[in-house]
């Protein structure tokens, strides 16, 4: 399915999690390290998941994501946060859909001085997002 | 309302300020207290939050020393930064639980004390001394840069006793 190039403000973003200090088993909560975003181009990578069943979430995730990294690593599960929720702290995303169903999280204060805002919008995000783990489904 | 946390000091009695000394004296009071420190450190209840940093230096110059470990384009772990870490970590009282530790997008030393999605504090240690934190208390936030000197800034350590206390009243709510 081809999703429209337009956002809409309820979609659910996936970001995966793929190391193990992204989340918390004890609190079930998502850890601001997953919404740090690489300071190399300060894009998050996110997934469009709307119109896919959880199983196809992880197999599309799994194929797109975590395979075509250069070490393919263990594959946790998602943060799941809404388009909402990321532009009330500010930012925005960008559909970038490549690959498809692709986006990037951008708009995060540049440079040194700004990082300590960058960590608090990592935490807000973090505070927001939904912790959905792969073994649970 | 009872206090859960009281800080103790503001910073650890384990910190020694830094040495700028040259003579003989000054070098074998400074080698004298690192023997001291040495024994201490092997201690069951002293200084642990001083061993889960060696322990997650040591992991990440195996796992972290080139740019992009974590195939997101993290940059490689800054050793100026962990050893700042190393004497961060040593500044922190006692009564201090041990927080998260872990390497950042920037190869620097983050520790961190979450205790819910509203409740987290953490700082990051740069190689220039630069201590990044930020911080969510419920409804209060916080953000900013101080530098690592002999002691202990009192804003982290505020911030620090903040995030707890807001922890263990969570706990008993």
């Amino acid at each position: 399915m081809r999703l429209p190039s337009a956002l809409g403000s309820n979609e659910s973003l996936a970001r995966c999690l793929y190391q193990r200090n992204h989340f918390k088993v004890e609190t079930h909560s998502v850890l601001p390290k997953a919404f740090e975003p690489p300071s190399s181009n300060l894009r998050l990578s996110v997934f469009r998941i709307c119109g896919l069943h959880i199983r196809d979430v992880w197999t599309y995730l799994q194929t797109n994501a975590i395979n075509k990294m250069p070490q393919p690593p263990t594959f946790y599960g998602i943060a799941d946060i809404t388009v909402s929720v990321v532009q009330a702290t500010g930012l925005t995303v960008d559909p970038d859909d490549t690959p498809p169903r692709h986006a990037s999280i951008v708009g995060w204060p540049e440079g040194d001085t700004n990082k300590s805002k960058r960590k608090l919008l990592s935490q807000e995000l973090a505070s927001k997002a939904k912790l959905v783990l792969r073994n649970r489904n | 309302m009872t206090k859960v946390y009281t800080p103790v000091g503001t910073t650890s009695s384990l910190a020694f300020p830094s040495n700028s000394g040259v003579s003989d004296d000054a070098s074998a009071v400074e080698r004298e207290y690192q023997e001291m420190l040495g024994s201490l450190f092997q201690g069951q209840t002293v200084a642990k939050i001083y061993r889960q940093t060696v322990r997650i230096f040591n992991q990440a110059i195996e796992e972290s020393s080139f740019d992009n470990w974590d195939g997101q384009g993290a940059k490689a772990l800054d050793t100026l930064a962990w050893e700042k870490a190393l004497w961060f970590s040593q500044l922190l009282p006692t009564d201090v639980p041990v927080p998260d530790i872990y390497v950042d997008s920037d190869g620097e030393a983050t520790f961190e004390w979450y205790i819910a999605p509203l409740q987290v504090f953490s700082v990051t240690v740069r190689g220039n001394g630069g201590l990044v934190y930020a911080g969510i208390f419920g409804e209060n936030k916080t953000h900013g840069t101080e530098h690592l000197d002999d002691e202990m800034p009192a804003v982290i350590l505020d911030n620090i006793y903040r995030v707890l206390a807001g922890g263990a009243y969570l706990a008993v709510a």
